[in-house]
């Protein structure tokens, strides 16, 4: 096997297995920065929905507590708020959701689906939980869910939910006596579950996977052909016109060529060694043939 | 000190609470009352004086705070009248129109014509006729003309159906619906606000058009004394001149020949005088 297809093999066998490390590495760092961006998103949008719940609270329902006497607004109810200041984020980002999701809800719509009451009666079972991150996939792709835990820790939300004697006539008149009652101090109720889209994060590093890629295996080849074509001139083609020369000066035809260079490196020397070894060849040979 | 700096404060407040027992702290529209037989136009900073009539129209708005805190609302087509009490308790007579009344001890009455209302440390929405009445705090003592007084809890509202006077847990929504706006909302109490006391202004005498409708009621001779000094007008004189045999006090003044002594002429029988 020639010393270039030797070369050749071994650098693209150094290449193949740089490129596929880099892939692995990078595509695995790729796709996880991906998932942290979409778990950071969901992350900064429940802070934003546990904002508005808080400020709701403290100061929107003051102010509304006159009115409440006279129909219920359930603007005054932090879920109720959380949610609509969700539902208008949705108007421009529609795969992005927002859910107090409920087992035994006031509101109808804050009903937990099935897959969102498993995630509720999972905090229900293990109290120390505090949040579930999964993935599901749904009609619009991929999607990742941060839930947290609704437990009842203020009595102040226990007048309209223990039962339908207590609670406010106004809100009755709303909502009916048939759900949102028997809610108990410190259960849990339900969960906040925010759903933010996976595909265009996952998209996106999937194109930078490509592009970083695409351009480890450019350099890759452009270094393969520029040491190719170092390694001809600079090498192959040398050795080959010196194992030429030498060559026929072993078969005695002492007028095949000089040994010539103009070069210091290591094959030059070796051109000058073989030079001066057929000149001292000549010599000897004339000394036998006088 | 402090003692003596508590008791003038009392002493100054119970001279405030002399001066303006209701002072009117708001008024949209141009509301007016009717003191004496002068209609003048009221804004914040005039204090309700007992026997005033307030005009309020649908679209005006007054509301008028007491020395103690309480504060009533009246918008609606309504004509009201003011009685002040020496405790400073106030009663305003509301045939028609809507009030809103946040009060504080003493009581404060609204006498509609189906029902008299009393609220202290109460807060009430009264339409007056039809009557419906919803306590949105405390409780009001409800009484009919002819009935014994109901306590309304805070969150009921009562009406009358048919011809008796029951409750519901829940204001209704057409009730809730013909309320105006800002009744659904807390009363802001206004009179810290009012740094100086206007001068009133009148606006215009009584006609006789106007008074009719008083002197036609029950307290027909509490009217008539009331407007008498209107018989200076000449214009009031001919207005009433076609029905004064009705008005005893007046036709006495503006006829007084038919209440002079008779003379022995007079008294004479005609057959005595031939």
């Amino acid at each position: 096997m020639k010393l270039i297809w030797k070369f050749n093999l071994v650098l693209l066998g150094i290449f193949a297995l740089g490129f596929l490390v880099a892939g692995y590495v990078s595509y695995k760092a790729l796709q996880a920065n991906a998932r942290e961006e979409v778990l950071q998103h969901a992350r900064i949008m429940m802070e934003a929905a546990l904002a508005t719940r808080q400020y709701t609270a403290s100061q929107v329902k003051p102010l509304l507590d006159t009115q409440m006497q006279y129909k219920f607004l359930p603007q005054t109810v932090p879920a109720y708020a959380a949610t609509e200041q969700f539902n208008e984020l949705r108007k421009k980002h529609p795969d992005y959701n927002y859910k107090e999701a409920t087992l035994n809800p006031t509101n109808p719509r804050d009903r937990a689906a099935d897959w969102e009451a498993d995630v509720v009666n999972t905090f229900r079972s293990t109290s120390t939980t505090t949040e579930i991150v999964g993935e599901r996939d749904t009609p619009t792709g991929r999607t990742l869910y941060l839930s947290r835990p609704i437990q009842i820790k203020n009595a102040a939300c226990l007048p309209c939910h223990t039962t339908v004697e207590a609670a406010p006539k106004t809100m009755i008149d709303l909502y009916g006596p048939a759900n949102g009652f028997g809610w108990k101090m410190d259960e849990i109720i339900g969960a906040q579950i925010v759903s933010v889209p996976m595909t265009v994060p996952i998209e996106r590093a999937n194109k930078t996977f490509t592009a970083f890629m695409g351009s480890l295996a450019a350099v890759f080849l452009a270094i393969f052909v520029l040491l190719n074509v170092m390694l001809y001139t600079m090498v192959i083609r040398r050795v080959t016109n010196l194992a030429g020369i030498a060559d026929e000066v072993s078969l005695g035809k002492f007028d095949a060529g000089e040994f010539r260079t103009s070069s210091r490196d290591e094959i030059g020397v070796l051109t000058e060694a073989m030079g001066r070894m057929k000149a001292s060849l000549v010599q000897a040979m004339k000394m036998l043939e006088g | 000190m402090k003692f003596i700096a508590a008791l003038l404060t009392s002493l100054l407040a119970a001279a405030h609470a002399g001066a303006q027992p209701a002072l009117v702290t708001l008024a949209e529209g141009a509301p007016k009352v009717l003191r004496g037989a002068t209609f003048y136009k009221l804004v914040p900073g005039i204090a309700l004086e007992d026997a005033d009539i307030v005009t309020v129209g649908a679209k005006q708005q007054l509301q008028v705070e007491t020395a103690t805190g309480s504060i009533v609302n009246v918008t609606g087509d309504a004509t009201i009248v003011v009685s002040l009490g020496k405790d400073g308790g106030l009663a305003l007579t509301m045939p028609a129109g809507f009030a809103k009344v946040a009060a504080k001890m003493p009581p404060v009455r609204l006498r509609t014509p189906q029902v008299d209302v009393m609220a202290g440390d109460a807060i009430v929405v009264v339409h007056a006729d039809p009557v419906e009445v919803f306590v949105e705090a405390g409780t009001a003592r409800i009484t009919e003309a002819a009935g014994t007084p109901r306590d309304a809890k805070r969150g009921e509202y009562w009406a009358k159906s048919g011809s008796t006077l029951a409750s519901k847990p829940l204001a209704p929504k057409a009730f809730v619906d013909s309320l105006p706006r800002n009744y659904i909302d807390p009363l802001p109490a206004l009179a810290s606000r009012i740094k100086s006391k206007p001068a009133l202004v009148a606006d215009h005498d009584i006609t006789f058009a106007e008074a009719e409708p008083w002197l036609a009621g029950k307290d027909r001779a509490v009217f008539e004394k009331r407007f008498v000094a209107r018989l200076r007008d000449p214009v009031f004189r001919k207005a009433v001149a076609p029905t004064v045999a009705r008005y005893p006090m007046w036709d006495r003044i503006l006829n007084p020949e038919k209440y002079a002594p008779k003379t022995d002429e007079s008294k004479a029988t005609p057959k005595e005088a031939k």
